[in-house]
């Protein structure tokens, strides 16, 4: 039998054929559930000696990079990110959609914690959390999140499965030091705690302005170019 | 899981019978639902008995009335027929922008333009589950009796947090009323009081039937400004409605009356004083934009009410006015 | 509180149910009528995982009363792919795109999508699809294939082809 063309066909004679959904239904009359359980374990010894060797991570590391276009308001400190470009070596991908989804929802999350997720308990009421439901903890929704794409690279590692490295963590760490670097590319200040929230980002903007009407430092390449 | 209390359910029909059960202690009105039943969730009230304006077909047309010269729109219209109503976007543009800018499209679906001119004042340490509000022994609006936001305060400053309401001062609207001693109207500037446990004059047994906006004949420019951390979701962290009459048809024409109303600061919304320096002046001279950003940033002071920094929300009263006032420039 | 007797249609099924007057539409759903599909998320407005249609527009079950859909059409997950004789193309294409990870926004995205491709004639654009679904959070994936899946099958609706083809 040869599925082709979401038919099923008898290849001995092609002419007896019926619809891929109906040949497993037949099957799964006959033969139950359709389906084979298999699984796939991280080698435990394959990491040094150092405090959480022994996880069990994958077999060899992965590789991310990104790219973030983003712009600053200088007047309010938002922060937009436009687009994110992230590459990653997942080693072989067994699946190309799920791996890019991997990598999407990676960079949502860490876009999220470097522009607006924040866990904060507030130590003059009892330690309460500030964000304690999906109203106040703000996670972005489908209007705050930048376009993203998914640029895959293959480079199979021999240990993992079927050539397989990972693609659930790595893909995110990168995306906040690129937030990070855009916008001192953009208004030339460094913010090293996250979030880079609007009054933070504000704040050190406008610090570095008062340095540079002292003659402290230049002014960034933005400031330049609007004075020139 | 967040389970209401136990009550029971009217559905009356008409307008008559829904003022009728408002009478029995214990009732209280719902709407839409999408603020009463939160609050009923976190058991901040424990009504007996709830009347739903749901049934009541009467309540949810939007007319203009030619002799009266008004746009009447009717409590129970949705904020997504609000905002696309195409009456209200040739008379009141101000007031489809705010519906439409009102938490996301699921809530402006049920929500109405009555449950919004109604919503409760919003703060940080009221709007939560009863679990979390234990913990810091509630509020003088909730089981406490201190306030959290201004520490020795007497007077609860939760915040008026509607889109709309702003506007609605702006543009000059009243509300009609039906209650057990008949039918009032009252300018929606009268309407709320700086008490953030009962923030209006709404009497016991009201029902808003209309909101009713003035139409005007001489030529305006008006804007809503919503600042949020996210595009969607949110409620609204500041929050200013600007209204300008002008002389001509142009935005280069000089003003003849300005309107400038400001939410989410106390309980009651701020309509700002001291615009007559620029009444003369063209909309479009940059200054007029200067001078009405300074009055507001002078005249409001956020408090920490909100989720969010008070400070900061003050600075950006006055850069968001100013880029308002830019963009009705910048409209035309 | 007694319960009382609510009739209703969901997926075009009439149905008679006794509710006690505080229920959500959303907890007779799930716990009296069994369509678990429809999501508890928030349950109280700030997640629409609970989206279902009410009348054909897309709302919060979580935020309705069960009384106030007296004699109104429910739609609700479990009934979107009925006309179409198994999936609709919203769910053929989220399932194509792999837009679904853990699956929890999926209902109450279907829910809201459906609605916005009723309601457009022809292929939607991706910033329609964002303003469409901003009261539908999802914490997997980015949202960038659920984006693609919608575009994707509004295409699909509008000049159906061979997916077989396309998926290649
Ligand atoms: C996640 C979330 C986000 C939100 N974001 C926003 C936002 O950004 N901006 C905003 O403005 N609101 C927001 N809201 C609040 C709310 O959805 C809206 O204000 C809505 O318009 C309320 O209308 P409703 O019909 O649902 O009111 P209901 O909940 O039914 O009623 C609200 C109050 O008004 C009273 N009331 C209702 N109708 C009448 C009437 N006809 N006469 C007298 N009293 C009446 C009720 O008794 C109740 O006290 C949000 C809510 C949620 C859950
Ligand atoms: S302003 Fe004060 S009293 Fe009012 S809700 Fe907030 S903490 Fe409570
Ligand atoms: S469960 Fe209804 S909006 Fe979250
Ligand atoms: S797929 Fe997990 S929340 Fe959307």
């Amino acid at each position: 039998m040869a599925l082709i063309q979401r038919e099923a066909l008898d290849r001995e004679d092609p002419q007896r054929r019926v619809p891929i959904a109906e040949a497993f239904w037949w099957a799964e009359e006959d033969h139950g559930l359709l389906g084979e359980v298999g699984s796939y374990n991280t080698p435990k010894d394959r990491h040094g000696e150092y405090r959480g060797g022994t996880i069990g991570a994958s077999p060899a590391y992965s590789f991310t990079a990104h790219i973030a276009d983003l712009s600053v308001d200088v007047e309010t400190g938002v922060t937009t990110v436009h687009k994110v470009w992230v590459a990653h070596d997942c080693g072989q991908a067994l699946s190309r959609r799920i791996v890019e989804g991997q990598m999407e929802g990676s960079v949502y999350m860490g876009f999220a914690e470097a522009i607006m997720e924040e866990h904060v308990v507030d130590p003059e009421h009892n330690g309460e959390h500030t964000g304690p439901s999906l109203l106040d903890y703000r996670m972005p929704t489908f209007l705050d999140t930048p376009d993203i794409e998914a640029l895959i690279v293959e480079a199979p590692d021999a240990q993992g499965p079927y050539g397989a490295k990972e693609a659930g963590e790595g893909p995110l760490h990168p995306i906040i030091p690129a937030i990070a670097n855009g916008i001192y590319d953009a208004v030339g200040v460094r913010i090293d705690r996250l979030p880079f929230s609007p009054p933070r980002v504000l704040a050190a903007i406008q610090a570095r302005e008062a340095e540079v009407a002292a003659g402290h430092v230049q002014p960034h390449k933005t400031n330049a170019r609007r004075a020139g | 899981m967040l389970r209401l209390p136990r009550l029971d359910v009217l559905m009356p029909a008409t307008l008559d019978e829904a003022v009728l059960a408002l009478q029995s202690p214990g009732s209280r009105l719902i709407a839409g639902g999408t603020d009463l039943l939160p609050n009923l969730k976190h058991r901040l009230e424990s009504p007996t008995m709830l009347v739903s304006l749901a049934g009541v077909r009467e309540l949810s047309t939007i007319t203009v009335d030619d002799d009266a010269q008004e746009l009447v729109i009717g409590a129970g219209a949705t904020l997504t027929t609000v905002e696309q109503c195409p009456q209200v976007r040739a008379h009141a543009p101000s007031l489809c922008s705010a519906a439409g800018l009102v938490a996301s499209p699921l809530i402006r679906n049920q929500a109405t333009l009555g449950g919004n001119v109604n919503l409760d004042t919003r703060c940080r340490y009221v709007n939560q589950t009863d679990f979390w509000r234990s913990a810091i022994g509630g509020c003088i609006k909730s089981e406490g009796t201190v306030c959290h936001v201004v520490p020795g305060g007497k007077n609860c400053v939760a915040a008026m947090s509607s889109d709309c309401v702003p506007v609605l001062i702006s543009l000059g609207a009243s509300l009609q009323l039906v209650g057990p001693n008949g039918r009032r109207r009252v300018a929606m500037k009268d309407y709320y009081v700086a008490d953030g446990t009962r923030h209006t004059t709404r009497e016991d047994g009201e029902v808003t039937t209309a909101v009713i906006v003035p139409l005007v004949s001489t030529p305006r420019r008006a804007g809503y400004s919503k600042w949020t951390v996210r595009g969607s979701i949110d409620f609204p962290l500041t929050s200013v409605a600007l209204c300008f009459d002008l002389e001509r048809d142009e935005v280069a024409a000089p003003i003849a009356g300005a309107t400038v109303v400001v939410g989410v600061l106390g309980a009651k919304p701020r309509v700002v004083t001291r615009l007559d320096e620029v009444v003369g002046k063209s909309l479009s001279d940059p200054e007029t934009a200067a001078i009405v950003a300074e009055r507001v940033h002078r005249q409001c002071k956020p408090l920490a009410n909100v989720p969010y920094e008070a400070p900061y929300r003050r600075q950006m009263l006055r850069v968001h006015t100013r880029r308002a006032i830019e963009a009705l420039v910048a409209d035309g | 509180m007694t319960a009382r007797l609510l009739r209703f249609s969901v997926n075009g099924e009439p149905v008679t149910v006794a509710v006690e007057p505080q229920r959500t539409l959303l907890e007779v759903l799930r716990y009296e009528l069994d369509l678990i599909g429809s999501k508890q998320g928030c349950d109280k407005g700030d997640c629409g995982a609970c989206t279902v249609q009410i009348d054909g527009l897309p709302r919060l079950s979580c935020l309705t009363l069960a009384l106030a859909v007296e004699g109104r059409d429910i739609q609700t997950v479990e009934g979107l792919g009925r006309a179409h004789g198994g999936c609709h193309p919203l769910q053929d294409a989220m399932d194509r795109w792999d837009a679904a990870q853990c699956g929890f926004c999926t209902p109450g995205i279907l829910m809201s999508a459906e609605s916005l491709l009723r309601r457009s004639p022809g292929p939607v654009t991706r910033s329609e699809v964002r303003e469409a679904l901003a009261g539908n959070l999802c914490r997997c994936t980015g949202y960038t294939k659920i984006i693609d899946a919608v575009v994707d099958a509004s295409e699909q609706m509008a000049a159906p082809r061979d997916e077989t083809e396309a998926a290649q």
